[in-house]
């Protein structure tokens, strides 16, 4: 979207310069718990949450970061709304250092201005009083909202902190919702964010974090109808079934599980071959197959 | 957090220091393997009830599907001999270092059998056939404090590799890791390249059972499972 002469030609030399230096820093993936990486997780809670409940694939909402422009930490840009955000996980103001947030601000709003791009933009700081001192403090000239996130390095204090996304967790969970299942899908969805390309689709990144330990993580997309011919077989072996975000859950005598794939796929294809044509009688052998024996 | 290896009999850490022998041994066949960590199991149940969990008291018992018909079923047995109430829990767990980041290793539960428990339960006992990273277990703790409180906590293997227990309780609260009270025959400290405890338990759980690759044993139902599934249904 923005590339290094359009930078020159609009913000000048100094500021394409800057820029290009900015853009060298690239995800830190190294440990995955910190306060961008999590911001970046959770915004992506969101909005796959939001996708799953509207029916949408995802492949309209992109999510990026460490592009080329003056606002990189986050943009997630969504056919109805582009939103850039800035993070500042410790003390920081609008005027400080050679290159202060506020000028990366009024940089970024001249490009977009300049490309005809509607942005909204925000400023992300993990303590509630530095909130608050930022908003006061915001320079008239530039319209961006101060947003506070809530931030802990051990996942258990995250969530607690911040209750809504443990909420949006449970709106996209195979799993029933319980502490573990959020703390894993928050694991995994951090460990699918840092190892995503700077630029990627909703639809690609659930995929991605879809292809980790689990199931754990949906993929986009409308949901998916067994047929008629093996739901009734299953739960005329006594199998109590039902899709869930496009994998098979099951319970029977005590044990509950999910499918190690996902309906749609040439293994559910295979598995629903299998139920139709061996009509299988033992339940048992039906779970061993929906874990891939 | 309080090592028990203390509590435990001079007679049962003797026989556990010799049955733990013959799961070591290489040459040591399958069905040899398998009634060995039996033993081991029923031993660790013994070094339980003899010293810390009483008779008509609750227990839920965790165990990964690979231990469930070996160390599982031995420690149940002991612990039933015993006149404990026991409640097991059987835990698949889908093993993977996500997207290749050392930060990132986690072992979800995808499939479990769980027995009902009572409001109040006064021990929950984990076991696992070797406590080395201490991914599975923590996983298996976690996904098994969302349904209960117990009063104890017991992590009991028959082996643990030196350091297993700081490991584990990275993630829990002080408060709760402080009342995890571990039970074990042994304390190696040498863990290959390949991620083997040497002498550990003579290798890879999975295929020393003969229950094939740590894939394959996700496909497994253990007959302890089944069994105790139908006498509830």
């Amino acid at each position: 979207m923005y590339d290094a002469n359009l930078i020159k030609q609009i913000c000048g030399d100094n500021a394409a310069t800057y820029a290009r230096n900015k853009n060298r820093g690239g995800r830190n993936n190294a440990q995955g718990s910190t306060f961008e990486n999590y911001y970046a997780a959770a915004r992506a809670a969101h909005e796959l949450a939001s996708a799953l409940e509207r029916d949408d694939d995802g492949t309209a909402t992109h999510l990026e970061s460490q592009q080329l422009c003056f606002v990189d930490d986050l943009i997630i840009d969504k056919p109805d709304e582009r939103r850039l955000s800035q993070l500042k996980s410790g003390a920081t103001s609008w005027t400080a250092g050679d290159h202060p947030i506020a000028d990366d601000f009024r940089l970024q709003k001249q490009l977009d201005l300049a490309l005809a791009i509607a942005a909204s933009y925000e400023l992300v700081v993990a303590d509630a009083d530095q909130r608050d001192a930022l908003a006061a403090a915001r320079p008239d000239d530039i319209d961006v909202d101060v947003v506070r996130f809530a931030y802990a390095p051990e996942v258990d204090d995250f969530l607690a902190e911040n209750p809504e996304l443990a909420a949006a967790i449970d709106r996209i969970s195979i799993h029933d919702p319980k502490p573990s299942v959020r703390k894993a899908v928050f694991r995994t969805l951090v460990g699918a964010w840092v190892t995503s390309p700077e630029r990627t689709t909703l639809a690609a990144f659930a995929e991605w974090a879809a292809t980790g330990p689990g199931p754990l993580i949906p993929t986009l997309g409308p949901e998916y109808a067994l047929p008629t011919e093996v739901q009734d077989h299953l739960a005329g072996l006594g199998m109590d079934i039902e899709i869930r975000k496009k994998h098979l859950c099951y319970r029977f005598a005590g044990m509950l599980g999910y499918s190690a794939f996902r309906a749609g796929t040439p293994e559910f294809s295979e598995f629903e071959r299998f139920v139709v044509q061996q009509k299988p009688t033992d339940a048992y052998v039906v779970i061993a197959a929906l874990r891939g024996a | 957090m309080t090592f028990r290896t203390a509590s435990i009999d001079t007679a049962i850490m003797n026989a556990a220091g010799k049955t733990l022998a013959v799961v070591q041994s290489k040459s040591t066949p399958v069905s040899a393997y398998r009634a060995a960590m039996r033993q081991l199991g029923e031993y660790l149940g013994e070094a339980l009830t003899r010293s810390e969990i009483r008779a008509g008291e609750v227990v839920c018992l965790g165990m990964t599907v690979e231990d469930a018909d070996f160390l599982g079923a031995g420690a149940l047995k002991s612990l039933e001999q015993a006149g404990v109430k026991v409640s097991v829990a059987c835990l698949w767990n889908d093993r993977g270092n996500a997207f290749d980041l050392d930060w990132a290793d986690m072992a979800p539960v995808v499939q479990e059998y769980r027995e009902p428990l009572p409001g109040k339960v006064d021990h929950l006992v984990v076991l696992k056939s070797v406590i080395s990273g201490a991914c599975v277990v923590r996983s298996n703790l976690e996904h098994l404090f969302d349904d209960i409180q117990p009063v104890r906590v017991h992590v009991a293997a028959p082996v643990m590799l030196q350091g297993a227990e700081v490991r584990l309780e990275r993630g829990f609260s002080k408060e709760l890791a402080g009342r995890f009270e571990y039970w074990t025959f042994e304390v190696d400290t040498v863990r290959t390249a390949e991620g083997e405890i040497v002498p550990g338990i003579g290798g890879e759980i999975y295929e020393r059972l003969g229950l094939g690759t740590q894939q394959s044993k996700n496909a497994f139902v253990p007959d302890l499972v089944k069994q105790r599934g139908q006498m509830a249904a």
